[in-house]
């Protein structure tokens, strides 16, 4: 950990954020004030308060105050993110299969940061023992339907959490969640660079616009691969269905079905649909009857202006009552 | 309710009904005249303490003492020692050796006048006012007063007497004296009483004290319009009439003589008004309409200096019509009319009555010589003559004014007979005359002068319509009267007020950006030298193609925003060359903001080619226009085109920089290449598959053909096929073209089987909730890119076709929109509906002709409609115009009734604050702007109203870019971006060139990661060779690459649920951050919270850290809770922004 020159800033005031101490004196505090100590819990739920130091990336890259405009940094240069950790209880996830999560030796952990990768975890707990795997939970239901890209071009770029993300990470024995739970009070830092992670930033969306431009031959490839596939799928449906229809169920009757393509939805079934409302609307009349020819006729025709003269009177009123509460009547 | 419709009626409930019907519009109409009376009218149970007032006014002239006769000198030492007073002699002043005395006797009358005693007065913006007439005794004056402004001395004596007195008994009157001059003639001064402030809750009123005269006091024939009254030796030699001089050659003084003939007959009109009022009943309850009317429209008031026009001459007409003015020597009007039928009658001849060829007798007096026809239309502008025959009511009144008033009139009436909308807002209750909404184009002079009468209103309106043609369809000419003074100070004058005079033009739309004036031919030399005289130097003699020779002037433009200021340059050089009127003298407001729309011009011309855009956006459209003929003509496609669509801002006139072709020779990425979207459909096939996916890889695989088959027949063209490639419904995927005519296009494939599948998706039963949610919102998104975009597109093109200005109002809107940091918040195409509403329902004013005024008014509407309780219907399609059938307002009511069902079903209003239906079916603005956003948009409105009047009304030096300039306060985080790594920084507002060249250098300078066979191979993209290879610079113009975008795309999936971004597309350096508020609300503590949380004993840690006590009990009770950990989503957002923010301000 020494290894990285670190500049322990922190901000002491908070009252004035613009004005930032340097002072190395204090900067321990934020992690380190009770150095040694075992790490805090929330009370009454059994959740460990792992506090890590992170830094702005602005204090790593001094390359950047060469840049006119950076001399704006107002902003906090190290901040303690929480996270919360405890070791799996199988009980809540009952889906999971022990194997995949065994209890024994997989730790919960919660409220990642948006930019985790397995390295930055590995970072933090490299100390407790070698851990086997990590699964991310980063995705919600409430992720829009496009986002979740299966077999996109942009697979290899890094995934990013959404906030309060919540991972197990299973170590390879027991000892590593024993000495998990018991981790002290120290300080952690989250800023790691290594050449594996994924960029983030300007590089990862130049990254992105390129892979989106992916070479057309190997892209047309893809393509064909996918509707041979996608063929040889709906070869299969069809002669499923052909199989079917003349197979005689036990009652012994042969079930019907239409051939025709264009009213089968995507999963086969066929839906009727009505017609719509307005279509009707605005047919034309089919037959010219006579409409004033039978005296019920003149008689259905005068009780329905009336009816109509009824609702715009109503109309009216509702209206004028409408302006009235809405005081337009002011000139000025 | 159903069933009682369906009741037997009885008889009075059919009249009822049916008259209802028959007199619908009116009947609506009458209700809203009825509320809109009793909001003006005075309620006459309040007005005690003004009659207390009154009836002491009546005492104190009663109890007047007479004074001794004066000289000039002694009069006015005595009134100024004694009282305090300077009596306001009109200019010019009477030199001190007169010989005539001024006397004062007690008054012989006074009467209640005007509107107050006939019940027809309202309340104005500025309280009303009661007028007083006071006789003054004929003894006092002699025979030749009315010559050489000795009667106005006299009255001016003879009212600074009274104010001495009211002001001595003024302790009692509780009133405030003050002098004022009457129609801002000066000669008329008048006293003011205006209770002091201590009755808060009373009436607002004013009390004018008017000296007038007795009809028989002077001789009316000396006072005829053709007669002269003021001897030219008379400043030289004063009460000497000469006689070396005939006295008939000498040029008549109309105005001098109207202005005693007023004060003579003041009382009679008075009669006559009153007799009117009593036979006709709803008289007064017309005359008030007349008067908010006018009021609206700033005629008659004390800021109309111009037009010569009022209440009181609204009301003559008004009894002019009841005798009279129909068809055949008919009467317009008749007793038994309506309050509305007489405001409507009296509107329609007001508007189309031609008062300069038919000048208007109430009274003919046939076999006099003096009051002749003649003697009337020779001497004044406009003639509408009185009950006697002998005052014109209309003598200050200038064709100028009336060209206005009658303008206002013919809307007035075209409100009146329209019948699918109900005016009554636009004729009585909006504000019509605010300056910079009403005019076009407005000029703002300083009044230097003596009498703006003579010099503007008749003659500087004149000779600009000389050299504006028919490029304008209205000059006006607006200033205020002259303000009132204290009793003590000297009377004000023109010169030295610092009033504002306005020129505002209207133009005509089709005529108003000719380039060239012609004139008559060289060989006609009466009309060639006028011609001359008029242009002075600017004429000149040309050949036309037609082979005709012809005088004219050219007016040499580049680019459309430069073609708009034709008019304000023919207006600053014929002012110059006339009247010598130059730079400082006259501000004009028309092209300031056209540099908001134009790149600034230090902009190296490889990023934006100034000098491209002298032809608008013809070049975008050639080009597109020629894409579409290499579609529809390219071969070895499976399918054929049925239809290429455009669909992008740069299509329909409304980007807002015209779009230019990249440069041929430069190869640079530094900046950002706009692509312009088109939508190009195939005919109908039935071998598309009837999955979803599988249409997104046929698609795909029908782009890699086109891209291919594009390059191969048409050389010089490069294609990228941009594709995600990804296993979904919708799945992104287009081609980038960059044609051979320079210009990009991204060009995607419409295919109608989506559409019918998502539909299906969505009704199929089985469908669970999960997959209707995201099969209803891939519909939206397809619906809108394919079927509302381009057909929108088509509209506003058709719009902005036939109403040029528009472009430029839509850009300059885009602009102001985004410069606030708003872009995202916005949809291009709501801002572009909201914008084309100011021209489709420009009421109460003429449809915009410039982007200037289209610009402020799309302001003005923002602030003035009511978006919570309205859907604004804008019909884009002109359908309510054009169909005869009524089904429009069938239409009309789908989309108030989709806009109630939509704030029905929402009752925190989240969304549709902002919606805008169109008649065609779409809607904008539903699910942004959200709230915060609405309300920040009509503030930022609100205030760039303010501003701008500031600007026009007070500033000599006007700075209108700073409209464009946002304010930051509000944010509670500003991220810093690099400008040298914003593609689209060119574009800013303030750009500073120093990032443009560094831009380049950072940004070619990237090593850009091309992926090949899985690994990643590191490329310099130097290009150092500027060979014409286009696979390289196909690579290398990154169309379309804004990292802002990327950037703020990122921030949004993270952080949508604890902040809003805000950020300027087009160029702008910062990115806006406001935390919402429940951040900062402390909940308890859970394992899946989705949000970056810190415990609330934490934050307290950190605060109090240096050693105060912690309070355990309650930390206990509040160890649980958790808020935003804010500074950790600080760095997490630069962490997300690495090597692209330059630094974060925390302000809050």
């Amino acid at each position: 950990m020494g290894s990285k020159k670190k500049k322990n800033k922190h901000q002491q005031n908070d009252k004035n954020p613009h004005i930032i101490s340097n002072s190395e004196s204090s900067g321990d505090n934020i992690c380190g004030e009770n150095s040694g100590q075992p790490l805090e819990e929330i009370p009454k739920t059994g959740f460990k308060i792992l506090p890590i130091e992170i830094e702005s990336i602005s204090n790593q890259n001094d390359n950047l105050s060469a840049n006119p405009s950076s001399s704006i940094k107002h902003h906090p240069l190290v901040s303690i993110h929480y996270c919360y950790f405890k070791s799996h209880d199988p009980r809540i996830n009952t889906r999971d299969n022990s194997t995949i999560l065994p209890a024994e030796r997989t730790l919960f952990i919660t409220n990642l940061p948006v930019d985790t990768t397995e390295h930055h975890i590995q970072n933090i707990f490299e100390e407790c023992g070698i851990i086997d795997r990590i699964l991310f939970h980063g995705k919600k239901k409430k992720q829009k339907f496009n986002e979740t890209a299966e077999n996109s071009v942009l697979e290899g770029s890094r995934n990013l959490l959404i906030p309060g993300s919540t991972a197990h990470i299973v170590f390879k024995d027991s000892e590593g969640l024993t000495n998990a739970l018991n981790m002290v009070q120290k300080k952690r830092i989250w800023n790691i660079r290594d050449q594996d992670i994924p960029p983030l930033g300007l590089k990862r969306w130049l990254q992105e616009y390129q892979k989106l431009r992916t070479d057309p031959n190997k892209l047309g490839a893809q393509v064909d691969e996918y509707m041979r596939k996608f063929e040889e799928a709906e070869q299969e449906k069809h002669k499923a269905l052909e199989a079917r229809r003349n197979q005689p169920d036990e009652d012994g009757f042969i079930l019907v079905t239409g051939t025709g393509k264009r009213n089968i939805n995507t999963d086969g079934t066929i839906t009727v649909t009505a017609v719509k409302a307005d279509v009707v609307k605005n047919l034309k009349p089919k037959n010219k009857e006579l409409v004033d020819f039978y005296r019920f006729q003149m008689r259905e025709a005068k009780r329905e202006k009336l009816a109509e003269l009824r609702k715009k009177f109503e109309d009216d009123k509702r209206k004028i009552a409408d302006l009235k509460a809405a005081r337009r009547f002011k000139p000025y | 309710m159903e069933y009682s419709m369906y009741q037997p009626p009885t008889n009075e409930e059919i009249q009822g009904l049916k008259e209802t019907t028959d007199l619908y519009k009116s009947n609506l109409f009458k209700f809203q005249i009825d509320e809109l009376l009793s909001e003006v009218s005075i309620d006459f149970s309040k007005t005690t303490s003004l009659e207390n007032i009154l009836h002491k006014l009546k005492e104190i002239f009663e109890n007047i003492n007479d004074q001794s006769d004066l000289s000039i000198t002694d009069a006015k030492s005595m009134l100024l020692k004694k009282h305090g007073i300077t009596i306001p002699f009109p200019d010019p002043q009477p030199s001190d050796d007169v010989k005539y005395k001024f006397g004062f006797k007690k008054p012989t009358a006074f009467y209640l006048v005007g509107s107050y005693p006939l019940k027809s007065v309202i309340r104005s913006r500025n309280g009303f006012n009661v007028d007083v007439v006071v006789i003054m005794p004929k003894d006092i004056f002699q025979e030749k007063d009315y010559m050489n402004y000795r009667y106005f001395y006299k009255r001016a004596y003879y009212l600074a007497i009274l104010s001495a007195t009211l002001q001595y008994k003024g302790l009692a009157l509780n009133v405030n004296v003050e002098f004022g001059a009457l129609f801002g003639d000066r000669r008329r001064p008048i006293i003011l009483l205006k209770p002091l402030e201590n009755n808060s809750d009373a009436l607002d009123f004013t009390i004018r004290i008017l000296p007038c005269i007795p009809m028989d006091l002077f001789s009316t024939q000396r006072l005829s319009p053709s007669r002269n009254n003021i001897r030219p030796q008379h400043f030289q030699d004063l009460g000497q009439i000469p006689q070396q001089q005939s006295v008939d050659s000498l040029p008549p003084t109309p105005q001098y003589n109207s202005a005693i003939l007023r004060d003579m007959y003041c009382v009679s009109h008075l009669n006559l008004l009153y007799k009117n009022s009593k036979d006709c009943l709803a008289f007064n309850d017309a005359c008030k309409l007349a008067k908010v009317w006018l009021h609206q429209r700033g005629i008659g008031g004390d800021e109309d200096g111009w037009s010569g026009f009022n209440g009181f001459v609204w009301k003559m007409l008004m009894c002019y019509l009841l005798h009279g003015g129909g068809v055949n020597g008919g009467k317009k009007l008749a007793n038994g009319y309506s309050s509305y039928q007489l405001v409507k009658g009296t509107m329609d001849f007001l508007a189309n009555h031609d008062f300069i060829r038919n000048p208007v007798f109430m009274n003919k007096l046939e076999e006099s010589d003096e009051f002749s026809e003649k003697s009337f239309t020779e001497n004044f502008d406009v003639v509408f003559v009185d009950n006697s025959g002998i005052l014109n009511l209309f003598c200050r009144m200038t064709k100028t004014a009336l060209e206005q008033i009658q303008h206002e009139a013919r809307i007035a009436m075209e409100y009146f007979n329209e019948n699918k909308a109900d005016r009554f807002e636009a004729l009585f209750l909006q504000k019509v005359n605010d300056i910079k909404l009403r005019y076009d184009n407005v000029a703002k002079q300083k009044l230097d002068y003596h009498d703006p009468f003579i010099l503007f209103a008749r003659t500087i309106p004149i000779q600009l319509k000389q050299g504006l043609t028919n490029r304008v369809n209205l000059i006006t000419i607006n200033y205020p009267q002259l303000p009132t003074w204290s009793t003590s100070s000297e009377p004000p004058s023109y010169s030295f007020s610092n009033l504002k005079l306005y020129i505002g033009f209207i133009f005509n739309p089709e005529q108003s950006n000719r380039l060239i004036d012609y004139g008559p031919s060289p060989e006609d030399e009466t009309a060639a030298s006028e011609f001359r005289k008029l242009w002075g130097k600017k004429a000149e003699v040309r050949r036309f193609k037609d082979g005709s020779i012809l005088e004219c002037v050219v007016w040499n433009v580049k680019g459309i925003e430069e073609r708009c200021l034709i008019v304000s340059r023919i207006v600053q050089y014929l002012l110059n060359l006339h009247y010598g009127i130059k730079g400082k003298g006259i501000q004009y407001f028309t092209g300031q903001l056209n540099e908001i729309v134009i790149p600034s011009t230090n902009i190296p011309k490889s990023i934006y080619n100034k000098n491209g855009i002298v032809n608008g956006f013809r070049d975008v459209m050639q080009a597109y226009d020629k894409l579409v003929k290499q579609f529809m003509a390219l071969e070895n496609i499976p399918l054929r085109f049925s239809g290429i669509r455009a669909a992008s801002p740069a299509l329909r006139y409304t980007s807002i920089f015209i779009p230019q072709p990249l440069a041929l020779t430069t190869t640079n990425i530094s900046h950002y290449i706009d692509p312009i979207e088109i939508i190009i459909q195939f005919e109908h096939s039935a071998r598309w598959p009837d999955d979803l996916i599988a249409i997104q890889k046929m698609k795909i695989a029908f782009y890699i053909r086109l891209a291919s088959e594009l390059e191969l027949q048409f050389p010089g063209t490069c294609v990228t096929v941009v594709a995600d490639n990804s296993d979904t419904i919708i799945s992104e995927a287009y081609v980038d073209i960059l044609s051979d005519s320079r210009f990009t296009f991204r060009c995607r494939i419409y295919n109608e089987r989506e559409i019918t599948l998502l539909d299906r998706g969505i009704k199929d039963k089985k469908s669970n909730q999960l997959k209707k949610e995201m099969y209803t919102k891939a519909l939206e998104r397809e619906k809108r890119m394919f079927v509302e975009i381009p057909m929108h597109t088509l509209q506003i093109q058709t719009l902005c076709n036939k109403w040029p200005s528009l472009s430029l109002t839509i850009r300059l809107t885009k602009r102001w929109f985004s410069t606030h940091l708003l872009s995202d918040h916005v949809d291009e195409e709501w801002i572009e509906c909201l914008s084309s509403q100011v021209y489709l329902e420009p009421c109460p004013w003429n449809r915009p002709g410039s982007g200037f005024v289209g610009f402020l008014r799309v302001l003005k509407l923002i602030t003035s409609w009511d978006w919570n309780n309205e859907a604004m219907i804008v019909d884009l399609s002109e359908e309510n115009k054009s169909s005869l059938k009524n089904n429009t307002n069938e239409n009309n009511e789908d989309i108030k009734l989709r806009f109630k069902n939509l704030r029905a079903s929402d009752g925190s209003c989240k969304y549709g604050l902002m919606f805008i239906g169109t008649t065609s079916g779409s809607a904008w603005g539903i699910e942004k702007p959200s709230k915060v956003v609405a309300n920040r948009i009509k503030d930022l409105a609100r205030s760039a109203l303010l501003y701008a009047d500031e600007l026009i009304d007070k500033r000599e030096n006007s700075e209108f870019k700073r409209l464009f300039v946002t304010p930051l306060s509000d944010y509670d985080v500003i991220i810093h971006l690099d400008p040298s790594k914003c593609t689209r920084y060119y574009q800013n507002i303030f750009v500073d060139t120093q990032y443009l060249a560094h831009n380049k250098k950072s940004m070619s300078s990237l090593k850009i990661y091309n992926i090949e066979d899985d690994d990643i191979v590191m490329r310099d993209v130097k290009m150092q060779d500027h060979e014409e290879n286009l696979k390289k610079e196909k690579m290398v113009a990154m169309i379309g690459f804004d990292p802002v975008e990327y950037y703020l795309d990122e921030l949004r999936k993270l952080y949508s649920d604890v902040a809003l971004f805000f950020h300027d597309k087009h160029g702008g350096t910062i990115i806006g951050v406001v935390w919402k508020p429940t951040n900062f609300t402390p909940r308890p503590w859970k394992a899946n919270t989705e949000i970056n949380s810190i415990l609330v004993s934490k934050i307290e840690n950190l605060k109090d850290q240096k050693g105060s006590e912690h309070d355990t009990n309650n930390n206990n009770l509040r160890d649980q809770n958790i808020v935003l950990n804010t500074k950790a989503v600080v760095l997490e957002i630069e962490r997300l922004g690495e090597g692209f923010v330059t630094g974060i301000e925390v302000r809050k």
